[in-house]
């Protein structure tokens, strides 16, 4: 799925959390590649900002383990490119304050165009990450391990 | 709904192969471990319904002028990649 603004409709066979009901959205890569939209195909009015996390977050390695109805899904073979991509919700007042969901990424199989938005059981990443953080608010930095998997 | 009553270090075994240990009480909070296979999803009830909303809200916020925003958040998200940063 890398080039330069590519579009592919991926199906999510559960819909995403929050519009469970929708199936089908339309993935517009934009040429930089490490942002995308990605528009509701019944609905355009449902679209989202993606953006491609581990450019932003080195650190940002999930631990990901697939629930059997995940893995049916997604479906992944050897050779797949299974392509990570985060949600972010924009502050459209100030776009600095936007912030992007590292606790659900959208996992996408770009062999069958099939995807899920995982919940990550690891509490270390949060749904509201700040997309550009100040000195103090780097990933992974909670007080304890609460909720972290070992 | 069956209750049971445990004290600290007491286990509940669900099925064959999930178990459940009371590791700490504090005031009312309870600590329990969970030993679980992997592909068994363990969350707190709350988080699917914090993954709802923020993509609720995530929809809500996108619908501003597109091609406006995503230029001026490719900026800014430009200047922020790691090759970039000062």
């Amino acid at each position: 799925m890398d080039g330069k603004g590519i579009e592919s409709v991926i199906f999510f066979p559960d819909g995403i959390p929050g519009f469970e009901e929708l199936k089908e959205f339309s993935l517009n890569i934009e040429e930089d590649t490490f942002l995308a939209r990605m528009d509701a195909v019944a609905n355009r009015e449902i679209a989202f900002f993606l953006i491609r996390s581990q450019l932003f977050f080195p650190e940002y390695l999930p631990q990901v383990d697939l629930s059997p109805r995940e893995t049916e899904i997604l479906d992944i073979a050897v050779a797949d490119n299974v392509d990570v991509w985060n949600i972010i919700t924009v502050h459209a007042n100030d776009l600095a304050q936007s912030t992007v969901n590292l606790r659900a990424p959208l996992i996408l199989n770009a062999r069958t165009h099939k995807g899920v938005q995982l919940i990550l059981s690891d509490e270390i990443h949060s749904s509201r990450q700040p997309l550009f953080p100040t000195q103090q608010d780097s990933i992974g930095t909670k007080n304890d391990q609460e909720g972290a998997v070992d | 709904m069956l209750v049971l009553s445990r004290k600290i270090n007491e286990r509940i075994m669900i099925g064959d192969n999930i178990e459940i240990v009371v590791v700490a009480v504090v005031g009312d909070q309870v600590r329990i471990g969970i030993e679980a296979p992997k592909d068994i999803k363990i969350l707190r009830s709350e988080v699917y319904e914090e993954v709802q909303n923020q993509n609720v809200k995530a929809s809500a916020a996108s619908k501003l002028p597109e091609a406006e925003l995503s230029g001026q958040l490719k900026q800014m998200l430009k200047g922020n990649l790691p090759g970039n940063k000062e």
